[in-house]
């Protein structure tokens, strides 16, 4: 698990471009929301999600390993995990 | 004229480059040429006879965008048998209507994808794929017994589709509709051989079909297998694999144009083939601009791919293009703007939806197929305005309204069900049975209805009462 100014950071961007590509306010997003089923997102709002996350951060993101993450503090998981192999 | 043996007649007059390049993030590209293709193709018929498919069974094909997947399609066209290309994101609900509608007699899939057909595999042979080989599951004893489907030899394969009715059709696809689509696809596009096309919309769908493999197939074009949908991932391979043309639905070139910035430089390529849902006017002009492309849109349904396409060097947007050669197009009943239901007419379009007799002649009439969309014909262009019929298109998947209504009342809870198409989404209001102690909330249907229906077709919104 990343320090936890960068899990702040992380958590802080991936808010945000969630709430960009769900045009949710970001203020009613929470850690605990299901990514489908509470917000909405389907599988190509995911990929521009992925994409996105992906810039900001720099990292690579491998579509296939998504299938298990059902909500946003999962995905915030997953990308810390990342983070933290790179 | 069986339309694989068109194939390895094409294959044979191939120069050196290859047939396909697959991208499988697991093994890395995988260069295919043309005669080690035809080979793959003859090895996979020789697979499946030793495993008792013969000409004329039905076979469910539950297979992800592969290499695998194109040998296995061809090859079973080829031995005369009938594959099912079957959405992979289907459930109990449409996986039980195509069961019972066309009652296969073996099944392919991979092997992680057994568990959603498990209801279907007793009596019937079963190959499972895994790590890019079949492997024999069950030997289907009764099936093999079974006598082969009646179906004429000119059908090739039989495409679900939906049309309101509450479950999916099996439109039965002749081999000529492959070749004809192809050949107009060609005459549109205009690709020379050698050239490049990427491949990323699943290829159970018919559009995915022609564009990205029989159009390649016949007329000496690589197809790049994308397992990636993420643009940045396709810009990538665009620079590394030298691709002249994309083929996927506006929704995604929506993305490409959301993730431009992003993506810094991007090499240029020459076309963009779209279709599967509509894409609006304002989207041409910046894809064009920004992607250095021309933007090919065109129409078609499972029944007859493509009805009309706009054509390299004369695209005209807004419109889903001129009628295809092949094609005698009017529309039907029209008010006073000129918009009435597209009625088609082609030798080649689906000989109707098999064992649907009443909705065979509901959709064919004197020679002539009612689209069930509404559109307008101007200056020899087509316009689309709407579906007539009880589906919509979501980002190139087919949503039956009916269909999720049924999905819904099935909830032990629930006792009526009403759906609707609003702002792009499905909405949902549903009733609460008063004699049920309802503890659930929404959320827990639409986990539910994840077993049950396309995840896809799960309404956004559902409004309790």
């Amino acid at each position: 698990m990343g320090n936890n100014i960068q899990s702040y950071d992380i958590n802080k961007e991936i808010v945000e471009i969630v709430s960009k590509v769900t045009r949710i306010d970001k203020h009613s997003i929470l850690k605990e929301n299901l990514i489908r089923e509470e917000l909405g997102i389907d599988s190509l709002m995911s990929i521009e999600i992925i994409a996105n996350v992906e810039k900001q951060l720099n990292i690579a993101i491998d579509e296939s390993k998504m299938s298990n993450i059902n909500t946003v503090g999962d995905f915030i998981k997953f990308v810390e995990l990342i983070m933290d192999s790179k | 004229m069986n339309i694989t043996e068109r194939i390895f007649e094409s294959l044979s007059g191939w120069s050196d480059h290859p047939a396909f390049i697959d991208l499988d993030p697991e093994r890395g590209p995988t260069y295919v040429s043309a005669p080690q293709f035809s080979g793959r193709v003859r090895d996979a018929a020789d697979i499946l006879k030793k495993h008792g498919i013969r000409s004329g069974f039905i076979v469910a094909l539950f297979l992800n965008n592969s290499i695998d997947f194109i040998s296995i399609f061809l090859a079973l066209m080829f031995i005369g048998a009938k594959p099912i290309p079957v959405n992979m994101a289907f459930r109990k609900i449409e996986l039980d209507e195509i069961f019972a509608n066309a009652d296969p007699h073996a099944i392919i899939a991979e092997r992680d994808h057994l568990i959603h057909v498990r209801a279907h595999l007793p009596g019937r042979i079963v190959l499972e794929r895994e790590g890019g080989k079949l492997y024999l599951h069950d030997v289907g004893a009764d099936a093999a017994r079974r006598e082969p489907a009646e179906l004429g030899g000119d059908i090739a394969s039989i495409n679900y589709t939906y049309r309101g009715h509450g479950y999916p059709l099996g439109a039965l696809v002749p081999h000529r509709q492959y070749l004809d689509g192809a050949d107009v696809l060609e005459k549109a596009v205009m690709l020379e051989r050698g050239e490049r096309i990427l491949a990323i919309l699943p290829m159970q769908h018919i559009f995915t079909l022609i564009g990205c493999v029989f159009l390649p197939l016949l007329y000496g074009v690589t197809t790049v297998i994308s397992y990636s949908r993420n643009p940045l991932r396709l810009f990538e391979a665009v620079t590394e694999h030298g691709i002249d043309y994309v083929l996927a639905v506006p929704e995604l070139y929506e993305l490409f144009l959301n993730l431009r910035e992003a993506a810094g430089a991007v090499p240029r390529m020459k076309a963009f083939l779209s279709g599967g849902s509509v894409l609006p006017e304002e989207h041409y002009g910046r894809l064009m601009e920004e992607f250095g492309v021309e933007l090919i849109h065109g129409y078609g349904l499972t029944e007859f791919t493509p009805v009309s396409r706009n054509i390299r060097g004369a695209i005209r947007p807004g419109t889903i293009g001129v009628i295809s050669d092949c094609v005698e197009c009017r529309i039907d009943s029209p008010d006073a703007n000129g918009s009435g239901e597209i009625m088609i007419r082609t030798k080649n379009m689906a000989r109707g939806y098999y064992r649907r007799p009443a909705e065979t002649a509901d959709a064919f009439h004197d020679g002539w197929f009612g689209t069930g969309d509404i559109g307008r014909i101007d200056n020899g262009h087509l316009i689309f305005e709407r579906e007539k019929k009880g589906t919509r298109k979501m980002k190139g998947n087919m949503v039956d309204l009916e269909e999720v209504k049924k999905a819904l009342v099935m909830y032990s809870s629930v006792c009526e069900a009403e759906v609707e198409y609003f702002n792009k989404n499905v909405i949902a209001t549903v009733i609460i049975n008063p004699s049920v102690n309802f503890n659930d909330d929404v959320l827990n249907i639409k986990r539910r209805m994840e077993n049950i229906i396309a995840g896809y077709k799960i309404p956004k919104t559902i409004n309790v009462y």
